[in-house]
C-alpha cells in the first residue's frame, strides 16, 4: 500500500515537471525561432519544422503531442551538434556517472570513519580538529579548489593532466575535488548522527547489560545512526550533481555537467529539456528510494504492522 | 574483600563524592555514604536534581561524562571504581542490573525484543544452540508475566505497552541472576494503574530471588508501602537514612521533614454544598467531541471521544477538580471552555457577571509549564500593562494601580515586577500568570495541571493563592489535574472522567465514603501512600499536598 | 534539532576564540576597502595600461605599484578586487535578506493558519530543498536570457526555505510553548502576537541561518559567474574574474588565485563567526 502511494506521487510529480517544462519553453517565445534563423529558413521550411515537432494547432493540442513526445524520447535536435537531443545527452552520461560514482565512494569513504572518529571523541582534540577541517572543506569553493589542485599538480608538478577524459590519471583530480568537498560535510551529518546515537539510552541500557562496546557500536549504534543517515541522502545526491556541473566546466570533463553550461550558454533549449527532466527524475527516484529504504529500516513507520 | 562477600553487605558507599571535571569543578554529588543489606529494599529519594539518578548511575559507572570521583563503592565485594575494563563487564553482567526510567527509549527501537534478549542470553550462554537461547528468553519472559511470550519475541518495542516493556527490562535486568537489582525511577512514565503492577513484579522478583532492590524514586507513597530503608537526597547530599517506618514517622532533618510532610494525605471532610446554590459560572450541557485522525476515520467513525454527553456545572465561588487519567478527555474540556476548540454538538455557556463584557475574555487559563506560558524576553511588567494596553486601557496610572492590585491578591511581591521569567522561581511565575489571567477580572479561571511542574513545597502557596482568590473575588476555579491529592486539598466538587464520560460529579467529602463507582475506587486505591499513617496523628501544620516531590 | 527558542539568560561573552577574531577582523578589513578604496581620486580598475601587462604580485616579482600585480589587460589586480568583492558582497547580502524575509513570512504564516496554506507552503519548501539550486539558475537562465535583475531575483530566490523550515518549526514550537495561546486567549490580535513576541524570539536563530545561508550565496554566484552565467563584464565579481584568470593560470597564475583566496576566506569567515554565535546562543 505504501509503495503505491509512493509511486503515485513520484509519477505525479514527474508529471509536474514535464508540464512546468512545458510552460517554461512556450513562454520563452517561439522555440523553432531559438533553433532556426529565420533569415536562412522559408516560411514553408518553418511551417513545417512546426507541424512535424507538434508546434500546431491549439495550447491543448500542442501540450498533449509534447508529453506524448516526452515519452517516445523524442525531444528535437540539438542545434549544438544537431543530433538528437536525447541520444546527445545520453553519450555524455557515463562519463558523469563515473566522476559521480567515484566522489561518492570517496566521500563514504572519508565521511564514515572520520565523523565516526570525531563523534567518538566528542569535545577532545581530534573532534575539534576534525571540526574545523570540515568547516575549511566547506567553505572551500569547488572550482576554487579545483583550480589550486590544477596549478599544484599538472602546473608546477606536472604529475596530473589538467583535462582530458579516459585514464585513471584523468580522474583523480576530478574525483578529489568533489569528493573531498562533499567529505567535509558529510563528515559533520556523521558525526552528528553517531552523537546522537551514542546518547540513546538503549545504549546505556545495553551497557548496564555488560555488553561490550565493540558490540554496542555494532548493534545499537549504528543502526540508529543509519536512519538520519539516509534521509539525507537526496540532499548529498543533488549536490553532487550541482557540483558535477561546475567541476567539470572546470577539467573540461566531457560529462552532462559541462553539457548543462555549455547549453545554457548557446541556448541549446532542446538538450535542456532532456538534462531537467532527468534531473528531476534522478531526485525523484533517489526519493523515493530513500522514503522505502526509510521504511524498511526504522520499524516505528507506517510499513510495520501493529500486534 | 572476601568478608564483604560472605558478609550481609551487598552494596557499600562510602563518601561519595562525584564532580563534572572543569576548570571550575561543579559539585555533583557531595559525602553520600550508605550501605545496603542482603534482601534490603533501599529507596533512594529526592528531588529532581538532588543526585539521585547520578549516584546510582555511579555504581555501575554508567555516567555519561568523565567525572572527578571521591570515595568508594563496593558491591557484590567488589570495590567498582578500581575494576578494569574487562572486570567491569563481568561486574556489569554478574553482580548488577539496571532498570530505566523510559522503558521504550532503553529499548533498541529497530531491534526486536527477541534479538536484544538473544544477544544478552549469548553472554551468558556463549556455546548454546540458537533455539535453546530462544527457549530461555521465552522462560524469561513468562517469568515476568508477560502473555503469548513466544510471539512477543518477535516484535519490536514500540509494539508494546510501556508496562510490558518495563517487563521486558526487568527480565533483561535478571538474567545474569545479579546480587543487587538498581531501578531508577522505574514507575514515572508510567500510567498510574501500570505502576503498581511494575512494582508488585520488583517485589516479587525480589521474594523469589532473595534479590537485594535499591529503587530510586521522587514518589513518597511508593517508599513508604515498600521499602524496608530510605535515605533522602538534598541538592547532592544524603540528608537523611534509616528504616522507613522511623524515618516516615519522624524525620529528624528539617528537609525530610517538610517532605514527609507535604506527602500526608488528608481526607477531606469539609463541607462545600452551600456553594453549590451561588450563581452559574460555567456550564457544560450534554457535549460531545471525537477527534478523528484522517478523514477517512471520521468517515468509517473510527476517532477518539473526548467528550461523551458531558456534562457538569462550576458555580462562582467554587473550586471544581476535574479528574481523570491521560486520555480522559480532561484536556479537551479545557480547550472547549476556553473556546479553542469546539464541540460535536452539546452547549458550553459562559455565565458573565456584570462587570465583564466580552464572553470570550470571561474564561482564562493557567497553564501547566509557567514559564513556557509568557514571553522570555520582556518584563514581567511590560507584559502585564501589554494586555491592558490592548484592551484600551489608556491611562497608565489606572493600569499601575490594578496591576498592583491584582499582584497582592496573588501574593507575590512588587520585586516581581522589574524580572524577566527566566529569572523567577517556578512559584513566581505561575503566579504572574494566574495574575496575568486575572487582569481582565474574568469570572472563571480554568487551572490545567498547574502544580505538576513546580516544587512540592511552593505547590503549597499556588494552592493557598487559589483558595484566596476565591474567596476575594468570587472567581469560579476549574482545576484540571490527575492528582487525587491536590483535589483533596482544596476541591469543592469533583468530577471524575473516563474517556470522555463523566464517571462522578459529586462533593469532595462523599470521595472516600467508599460508596463510589468501581472506576473512581480504582484511582483513590491507586494512591501511593494511602496505607499511611493519618495525618491527623501528626504534629499541627501537616499539609496534604502533592505526594509527588 | 531541538527548536526551544532561546532564553536570554544573563549574557556572557567568554573570551572570543582567535578564530572567530580574526574572522571580524578579515569582515572588517573587507567592508573598508570596499567602502573607501572605490572613492579615492585618480583611482580607477578599469584602466587599461597595456604596457603593464601580466605583472606579478610583490614577492613574486612584482612592485609596490601593483602589489597585487595585474592582469592581462593591465588593469590592477588589488583595484579589480575591491571592486568584485563588493558586488560579491552587496549581491549576497542583499540576496540574504530578500530570502530571509520571503522564507520567515512563509514559515510563519504556514504555522498560523495550518490547513492547506501550511501543506502548500511545505510542499514548495520540499520542492525547492530537493532540486541542486544551481541546476535551477542555469535552467531560469537558460530560458530567461542573461541579465543581472533575473540574476538578482535567482540569488533572492535561494535559501528562502532554509529559513521558512526554520521559522514555521519554530513559530509552532512557540504556539506549542503556550505564550502565544496564552495571549491568544488574553485577546491580543495575531500581527502582535507574531510581530512583537514570536519574531524577537526566533530572531537570534534565523540570524544563524542567515550567517550560513550568506556563504553560500557567495557560492552560488562566483560559481555562475565563473562559468560565465552569472555577472557579465564591464561588471566584475570575484566569480568572473576567476574565471578570466583560469586562461592564464600558466603566464598570470595570480589573476586566478587572488579572488580565489578572497572568496574562500569571505566565505570560511562568515562561517567561523557563525559557528561561534550559534555556540553564544547555545544550540549544540
Amino acid at each position: 500500500m505504501l509503495l503505491l502511494t509512493r509511486l503515485l506521487r513520484a509519477a505525479v510529480s514527474l508529471w509536474v515537471i514535464v508540464t512546468l517544462v512545458f510552460v517554461a519553453l512556450r513562454a520563452t517565445g517561439d522555440p523553432i525561432l531559438a533553433i532556426f534563423n529565420p533569415d536562412d529558413t522559408t516560411q514553408a521550411a518553418l511551417d513545417a519544422y512546426r507541424e512535424q515537432w507538434g508546434y500546431t494547432g491549439t495550447i491543448l493540442q500542442q501540450y498533449l503531442t509534447y508529453v506524448n513526445n516526452v515519452f517516445h524520447g523524442a525531444f528535437g535536435i540539438s542545434n549544438m551538434s544537431n543530433r538528437d537531443a536525447l541520444s546527445v545527452v545520453l553519450e555524455r552520461l557515463p562519463a558523469t556517472l563515473q566522476l559521480v560514482g567515484c566522489s561518492a565512494v570517496v566521500m563514504i569513504a572519508i565521511g564514515v570513519p572520520v565523523g565516526a572518529l570525531a563523534a567518538l571523541d566528542n569535545g577532545g582534540r581530534l573532534d575539534r580538529t576534525i571540526m574545523s577541517l570540515s568547516t575549511v572543506g566547506f567553505a572551500l569553493p569547488n572550482f576554487v579548489l579545483g583550480l589550486a589542485l590544477i596549478l599544484l599538480l599538472s602546473v608546477n608538478l606536472r604529475i596530473l593532466p589538467s583535462n582530458g577524459y579516459g585514464s585513471l590519471q584523468n580522474l583523480i583530480m576530478p574525483v578529489l575535488t568533489i569528493g573531498l568537498a562533499k567529505a567535509a560535510i558529510f563528515t559533520r551529518f556523521v558525526r552528528s548522527a553517531v552523537l546522537d546515537a551514542l546518547r540513546l539510552t538503549c545504549v546505556t541500557s545495553a551497557r548496564a547489560r555488560g555488553l561490550g562496546e565493540f558490540q554496542i557500536f555494532v548493534h545499537h549504534v549504528i543502526p540508529n545512526a543509519m536512519l538520519p543517515l539516509v534521509t539525507i541522502t537526496p540532499l548529498l545526491v543533488g549536490s553532487m550533481i550541482a557540483a558535477g556541473s561546475v567541476v567539470e566546466s572546470v577539467f573540461g570533463w566531457p560529462g552532462v555537467g559541462r553539457l548543462i553550461v555549455d547549453s545554457v550558454a548557446q541556448r541549446d533549449l532542446a538538450v535542456l529539456q532532456v538534462i531537467i527532466m532527468m534531473v528531476a527524475f534522478l531526485m525523484i527516484a533517489t526519493n523515493l528510494i530513500v522514503d522505502l529504504a526509510y521504511a524498511k529500516l526504522d520499524p516505528r513507520t507506517a510499513l510495520a504492522h501493529s500486534h | 574483600m572476601n568478608s564483604d562477600k560472605i558478609a550481609e553487605r551487598v552494596c557499600r558507599v562510602e563518601n561519595l563524592g562525584i564532580a563534572l571535571a572543569g576548570d571550575q569543578p561543579i559539585s555533583l554529588v557531595e559525602d553520600v555514604s550508605f550501605e545496603i543489606s542482603r534482601g534490603g529494599y533501599f529507596a533512594l529519594v529526592g528531588e529532581s536534581g538532588s543526585g539521585k539518578s547520578i549516584t546510582c548511575h555511579s555504581l555501575m559507572r554508567l555516567l555519561p561524562f568523565k567525572p572527578e570521583f571521591r570515595g568508594r563503592i563496593v558491591i557484590d565485594g567488589q570495590d567498582v571504581w578500581s575494576l578494569s575494563r574487562s572486570q567491569l563487564i563481568q561486574f556489569r553482567r554478574k553482580s548488577v542490573g539496571m532498570v530505566f526510567q523510559d522503558p521504550l527509549a532503553a529499548l533498541n527501537p529497530v531491534r526486536t525484543i527477541g534479538s536484544q534478549m538473544l544477544e544478552t542470553l549469548r553472554l551468558y550462554y556463549p556455546s548454546a544452540r540458537p533455539d535453546e537461547l530462544r527457549s530461555r528468553a521465552i522462560d524469561a519472559l513468562k517469568g515476568v508475566h508477560i502473555p503469548m511470550a513466544e510471539q512477543r519475541l518477535d516484535i519490536y518495542p514500540h509494539q508494546l505497552s510501556g508496562g510490558l516493556n518495563q517487563r521486558v527490562m526487568i527480565a533483561l535486568a535478571m538474567l545474569g541472576d545479579p546480587a543487587l537489582l538498581i531501578a531508577d525511577e522505574p514507575t514515572t512514565a508510567l500510567d498510574m494503574s501500570v505502576q503498581a503492577e511494575v512494582l508488585d513484579l520488583i517485589d516479587e522478583m525480589r521474594r523469589e530471588n532473595n534479590l537485594t532492590v535499591l529503587l530510586v524514586t521522587h514518589d513518597l507513597g511508593i517508599v513508604r508501602d515498600r521499602a524496608t530503608h530510605i535515605a533522602v537526597m538534598h541538592k547532592g547530599r544524603l540528608v537523611e537514612q534509616g528504616p522507613t517506618a522511623d524515618v516516615v514517622s519522624a524525620p529528624k532533618a528539617d528537609y525530610s521533614r517538610e517532605l514527609f510532610n507535604a506527602a500526608s494525605v488528608e481526607w477531606p471532610d469539609r463541607e462545600t454544598g452551600k456553594l453549590r446554590q451561588n450563581p452559574l459560572a460555567l456550564t457544560f450541557d450534554n457535549v460531545d467531541k471525537t477527534f478523528y485522525s484522517s478523514a477517512r476515520d471520521r468517515k468509517a467513525g473510527i476517532g477518539v471521544p473526548a467528550a461523551k454527553a458531558m456534562s457538569f456545572t462550576v458555580h462562582r465561588g467554587e473550586i471544581v477538580a476535574l479528574v481523570g487519567e491521560s486520555g480522559s478527555g480532561k484536556t479537551t474540556a479545557a480547550k472547549m471552555a476556553m473556546g479553542l476548540v469546539s464541540p460535536d454538538s452539546g452547549r458550553i455557556t459562559t455565565h458573565s457577571s456584570e462587570e465583564n463584557g466580552s464572553p470570550k475574555l470571561n474564561v482564562q487559563m493557567v497553564f501547566q509549564h509557567p514559564r513556557d506560558s509568557l514571553d522570555p524576553l520582556m518584563k514581567v511588567n511590560d507584559q502585564l500593562n501589554e494586555v491592558l494596553i490592548v484592551h484600551g486601557w489608556r491611562d497608565a496610572a489606572a493600569r499601575k494601580a490594578h496591576i498592583a492590585k491584582i499582584i497582592q491578591d496573588v501574593g507575590l511581591g512588587a520585586h516581581v515586577l522589574e524580572r524577566r521569567p527566566t529569572f523567577l522561581s517556578g512559584g513566581e511565575a505561575q503566579r504572574v500568570v494566574i495574575a496575568r489571567a486575572l487582569l481582565l477580572k474574568p469570572d472563571v479561571l480554568i487551572a490545567d495541571e498547574p502544580l505538576s511542574a513546580v516544587d512540592v513545597r511552593i505547590q503549597k502557596h499556588i494552592l493557598e493563592c487559589f483558595q484566596r482568590l476565591r474567596e476575594r473575588l468570587g472567581i469560579a476555579i476549574l482545576l484540571i489535574t490527575h492528582d487525587l491529592r491536590v483535589v483533596f486539598e482544596i476541591a469543592d466538587q469533583v468530577v471524575v472522567l473516563r474517556h470522555g464520560e463523566v464517571i462522578e460529579d459529586i462533593p469532595v467529602s462523599l470521595f472516600t465514603d467508599g460508596k463510589r463507582h468501581e472506576y473512581t475506587q480504582m484511582l483513590i486505591d491507586a494512591m501511593p501512600g494511602k496505607t499511611a499513617v493519618p495525618v491527623r496523628e501528626l504534629a499541627h501544620g501537616a499539609i496534604a499536598t502533592n505526594g509527588r516531590v | 534539532m531541538s527548536v526551544i527558542a532561546s532564553e536570554k539568560t544573563a549574557r556572557r561573552f567568554p573570551g572570543m576564540p582567535l578564530a572567530a577574531q580574526l574572522s571580524i577582523l578579515w569582515l572588517v578589513l573587507c567592508l573598508s576597502l570596499v567602502a573607501i578604496v572605490p572613492f579615492l581620486p585618480g583611482v580607477s580598475n578599469t584602466q587599461v595600461n597595456l604596457l603593464a601587462r601580466l605583472k606579478p604580485p610583490v614577492g613574486f616579482g612584482g612592485t609596490w605599484a601593483h602589489f597585487l600585480g595585474t592582469d592581462d589587460l593591465g588593469r590592477d589586480i588589488f583595484l579589480r578586487l575591491v571592486a568584485s568583492l563588493r558586488t560579491s558582497l552587496a549581491l549576497a547580502l542583499g540576496a540574504t535578506v530578500i530570502s530571509a524575509f520571503i522564507g520567515t513570512t512563509l514559515g510563519i504564516l504556514a504555522a498560523h493558519f495550518r490547513g492547506w496554506v501550511d501543506q502548500l507552503i511545505v510542499a514548495a519548501v520540499d520542492a525547492q530543498a530537493s532540486v541542486p539550486f544551481i541546476i535551477v539558475s542555469l535552467t531560469l537562465t537558460a530560458f530567461f536570457g542573461n541579465n543581472i535583475y533575473l540574476f538578482i531575483f535567482i540569488l533572492g530566490m535561494f535559501g528562502w526555505e532554509r529559513f521558512a523550515r526554520l521559522s514555521r518549526a519554530m513559530t509552532l514550537a512557540s504556539r506549542g510553548r503556550g505564550y502565544v495561546l496564552a495571549m491568544n486567549t488574553l485577546g491580543f490580535p495575531w500581527p502582535r502576537i507574531y510581530l512583537r513576541h514570536v519574531l524577537p524570539n526566533i530572531a537570534s536563530t534565523l540570524l544563524v541561518t542567515a550567517t550560513i545561508n550568506f556563504p553560500e550565496v557567495i557560492l552560488l554566484e562566483t560559481s555562475l559567474s565563473f562559468l560565465g552565467l552569472g555577472i557579465q563584464p564591464p561588471m566584475s565579481s570575484l566569480g568572473n574574474m576567476l574565471g578570466f584568470g583560469r586562461s592564464y593560470l600558466l603566464t598570470g597564475w595570480w589573476i586566478a588565485v587572488v579572488p580565489g583566496i578572497t572568496i574562500f576566506l569571505c566565505t570560511l569567515t562568515v562561517s567561523i563567526i557563525g559557528d561561534w554565535t550559534r555556540n553564544i546562543i547555545g544550540r549544540a
